[in-house]
């Protein structure tokens, strides 16, 4: 059992380092109107998970990315109306000129990726580590390098002489 | 435009939101939502509870030891049935509240899996074993107490309409809730399978 305040900062600093992960994760997963309740959703499964911690398992950040996948996982399933309405919501990735910022470039190529493609990417770029992806979606680490491969490829190909 | 500079744009607006973030304020805030939960759960759990209790009581006082025998079984069995269907549901409450989100995807998913089987095992308990016996005993026990044949004949067809709204219920939990969330994660193990090929 993780010491109290120990579990408190330990949340703290991960929340602070994955905070914008988190938020990518949410618009990515749940419908607009939805996007805050996931978030909320990941913090109470990542704090509540804290107490079975087992730091010779994993690292943190590879608990917390679990949690945050499977927590997303079941909030998809419970809201299994969240893909219809998403699709209402982006019905294709269109490209829009004056909004094509990097970080809008990120949100309409990942809707371009299948959903494993899709959580590597987003993993990529996070700057998480082959290791660590490997760990987290239990693929192995050369099937990872060829997937990253392909997918720099197929960015390149969709958004080349930008 | 390269993979390799959204990745850095996608760094920055980390490090954005890395001196946005209040973790104080979120971590004040997730504990205080993970207590009110865990409390909104327990309340409804023992408010289920505590009700389905006084269900029983209540029912249980309208047990005559020198009734008629049939009357009495009767009501014994569906007191019975009724405290096995309740006693199910709570189990079944706190058993799906277990979850190991830290597992990898696949056991995740596998967990999950064995709670979807479990919602249903517990709907189909019900329906089959506990809810038709229970049903049977409430005829039974009208019948022992007014042997009347216009007010038994009331009675089957109270009973047989509300079988009939349970069944329907039953079936349309299945299809529209259950199983194609089961289906989903049938899916996604299948191709967890394919991928280790």
């Amino acid at each position: 059992m993780i010491d109290p305040r120990e579990k408190d900062r330990l949340f703290e600093e991960t929340i602070t380092r994955n905070n914008g992960w988190i938020g990518f994760l949410a618009r990515n997963n749940a419908p607009i109107d939805s996007w805050q309740d996931l978030e909320q959703e990941i913090r109470i499964a990542f704090w509540e998970s804290m107490d079975s911690y087992d730091v010779e398992r994993s690292s943190l950040e590879t608990w917390f990315f679990s949690v945050a996948k499977n927590t997303v996982k079941k909030f998809i399933d419970k809201n299994n109306k969240t893909k219809k309405r998403d699709e209402a919501v982006y019905p294709n990735p269109v490209f829009v000129e004056q909004d094509r910022d990097e970080l809008r470039i990120i949100e309409e190529f990942t809707r371009t990726l299948g959903k494993l493609d899709r959580q590597v990417f987003t993993m990529y770029i996070d700057d998480l580590t082959y290791a660590e992806m490997s760990v987290a979606l239990s693929v192995d680490e050369a099937n990872l390098r060829k997937r990253v491969s392909r997918i720099k490829e197929q960015f390149k190909a969709k958004y080349q002489g930008l | 435009m390269e993979l390799e500079q959204v990745k850095a744009a996608w760094q920055r607006e980390k490090a954005a939101y890395f001196h946005e973030v209040d973790s104080k304020a979120i971590l004040a805030d997730t504990k205080l939502k993970a207590k009110k939960r865990n409390r909104d759960f327990n309340r409804q759990q023992w408010m289920q509870i505590l009700c389905g209790l006084f269900c029983l009581i209540f029912m249980a006082t309208w047990y005559r030891g020198e009734g008629p025998l049939l009357a009495n079984a009767g009501l014994i069995v569906m007191l019975l049935c009724l405290a096995f269907m309740l006693a199910g549901s709570v189990i079944l409450k706190y058993r799906l509240r277990v979850s190991h989100p830290w597992l990898p995807e696949k056991e995740f998913l596998a967990e999950e899996r064995e709670k979807i089987i479990a919602r249903i095992a517990l709907l189909r308990r019900n329906v089959r074993w506990f809810f038709i016996p229970s049903m049977s005993g409430l005829l039974a026990w009208q019948a022992g107490l007014s042997p009347s044949v216009p007010m038994v004949v009331a009675f089957v067809m109270i009973v047989a309409l509300v079988s009939t709204g349970t069944f329907w219920f039953y079936r349309w939990k299945l299809r529209t809730d259950l199983l194609p969330i089961l289906e989903d994660i049938d899916r996604e193990l299948e191709s967890f399978r394919n991928k280790s090929k």
